[in-house]
């Protein structure tokens, strides 16, 4: 589903001579239907992994192949169709400020030119999923952190994505809502999509129990599966 | 561009315009101003050349044959000139046709003063043809060509008049076509820099829209609707304050210039904004299209 192949990240106009890759020589491999934490320390190169499945950024050296597609081959106007298929979640949330909760979850089928009466139904069924049925006209500005939160997990699961890439979830959230977005992206992953999860949040890690890649100054120090990550 | 995505940009798009007042009034009004001159240049140009052309339509040049041409020489020499390309029409006439004609012209209402010339012809005792031309700028070389007639006398064309009306109209155009120029540069310039800021102003919004896969025609539809409503609006108003104006100039000169300027007659203003109407609309689209494209494919590649 996700295969990196020697990956390495330099971010241009960083000083070469001093070495510093956001990624160096990454390899590692995420199969269909996986469920995936990768932990590491601040600064250690996670966000930039995510930006590079999103071809957000182009790789320096080695391969990042998306559900079959070679991503240093893809065209720019192929990107869209691929991004399509991936739902993402920011730690900051990102919801579109001048859309109601409603607006934002249809948007995102409404670029994909979904009938209007799917996206309806779709809509509604999502935040009812994430528990926000009785809060659709409201603005993002008048959502707490959690419930922005699941109004982002609601439009990155809309179109029935074969991905979910969540950057730090639930890095501004309590442990309660810090809880419920991973029990709802657990059931997400129970239906067979892919989910990857950046966190720091090592408790998170601990209860749920996947298979944990660790990234340290850019370079993968362990990749372990469901119940060998030892704290 | 699926419909969908049209409406989406052109609700958007207005957005973008409210939201960006400013910046969109600026430019806006110096698109006004630009249209609104070149409208003003196009309006006399469209005018001069009718002037012109009715002029020309009216200059005639007369050749006068050697008191001893024969009728057969006389036949000869119009028959040549009817081949020439450059001629629209040859006429026959007589020295008393002739005679009637200057008199009625230039002595209406004081036949006293023809009277004083008596049976004296001042065009002299001859017949002529009276040509008219296709293009008065043949007009030089044409009267060289009649001189060199055999049998011809004289050949009379009010030639001065003539070149340097068709030079004014040369000059008048090249004016409005370099202005035409500077002035699509700078409305470019201008809307270019308006959808920048809209751009940046949007910028975070953009991004999410890339995260979810938002493509081109979602992205980039608002910008362009944005430029295109712009260049429209800096089009129409220039059309309706320039069409007030013209309205009010002809009935200035109709009324209150008539007896001083009975050459200067102007063309309808229907007939005028026929011509304008549309290349005003035209360019305002066009201005507002290649800036803010062009502005959109350099800042906001996928
Ligand atoms: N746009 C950029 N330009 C230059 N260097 C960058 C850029 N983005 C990140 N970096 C550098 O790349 C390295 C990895 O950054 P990255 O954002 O991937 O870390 P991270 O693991 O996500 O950290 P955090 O846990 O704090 O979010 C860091 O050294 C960072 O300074
Ligand atoms: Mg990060």
């Amino acid at each position: 589903m996700v295969n990196f192949d020697h990956v390495t990240m330099v971010y241009p106009g960083s000083n070469k001579l001093l070495d510093n890759k956001a990624l160096d020589d990454v390899s590692f491999r995420i199969r269909p239907g996986e469920f995936v934490f990768v932990v590491g320390a601040s600064g250690s190169g996670k966000s930039t992994l995510i930006k590079l499945i999103l071809k957000e950024l182009t790789a320096t050296e080695g391969t990042v192949t998306v559900m079959n597609n070679d991503l240093s081959t893809v065209r720019a106007k192929g990107m869209p169709l691929i991004r399509r298929q991936m739902g993402v979640v920011f730690q900051d949330f990102r919801l579109l400020k001048d859309k109601n909760v409603y607006e934002n979850v249809a948007f995102a089928m409404q670029i994909v030119e979904a009938p209007k009466k799917e996206i309806d139904i779709r809509v509604h069924e999502l935040l009812s999923m994430v528990g926000l049925g009785n809060k659709e006209s409201s603005y993002p500005d008048e959502l707490s952190g959690g419930e922005q939160q699941r109004v982002a997990l609601a439009r990155a699961m809309a179109n029935r994505p074969k991905i979910i890439l969540a950057d730090e979830p639930t890095g501004n959230l309590d442990v309660k809502n810090a809880n419920d977005i991973m029990r709802m992206l657990e059931r997400e992953n129970s239906r067979g999509t892919t989910v990857i999860v950046v966190t720091h949040n090592l408790d998170i890690v601990r209860d749920m129990n996947k298979r944990v890649i660790t990234i340290n100054h850019g370079i993968i120090t362990s990749d372990k599966g469901e119940g060998e990550y030892e704290f | 561009m699926s419909f969908r995505a049209f409406r989406y940009s052109l609700k958007q798009g207005f957005i973008n315009i409210r939201r960006n007042k400013i910046f969109t009034l600026a430019s806006i009004g110096t698109m006004v101003a630009c249209l609104f001159m070149l409208g003003v240049f196009l309006t006399i140009l469209i005018n001069f050349n009718h002037i012109v052309s009715s002029a020309e339509s009216t200059i005639t040049i007369s050749v006068y044959f050697n008191k001893d041409a024969t009728a057969e020489q006389i036949a000869e020499i119009g028959k040549n000139i009817k081949a020439r390309d450059e001629v629209d029409t040859v006429e026959y006439r007589t020295a008393e046709q002739a005679w009637q004609m200057f008199s009625d012209e230039y002595y209406s209402g004081n036949e006293d003063l023809i009277s004083s010339f008596g049976d004296d012809n001042p065009l002299g005792d001859s017949d002529s043809y009276l040509v008219t031309l296709k293009d008065i700028d043949n007009q030089e070389e044409f009267s060289a060509y009649l001189k060199n007639i055999t049998g011809v006398r004289a050949v009379n064309s009010p030639e001065a008049t003539m070149k340097s009306l068709s030079r004014l109209n040369q000059i008048i155009s090249v004016t409005s076509i370099s202005l035409i120029v500077i002035l699509f540069l700078v409305s470019i310039f201008l809307i270019s820099n308006t959808i920048v800021v809209a751009i940046s102003v949007r910028r975070e919004e953009i991004a999410i829209m890339r995260y979810i896969g938002a493509g081109n025609s979602y992205i980039r539809g608002p910008f362009v609707v944005e430029g295109v409503t712009i260049g429209l609006i800096g089009a129409l108003i220039p059309i309706g304050l320039l069409y007030g104006l013209y309205v009010l100039f002809t009935k200035y000169v109709s009324e209150d210039l008539s007896g001083m300027a009975s050459w200067l007659k102007l063309m309808p203003v229907n007939d005028v904004f026929l011509y304008l109407a549309p290349i005003c609309i035209v360019l305002g689209i066009g201005i507002g299209l290649i800036g803010s494209v062009s502005t959109v494919r350099k800042h906001l590649k996928l």
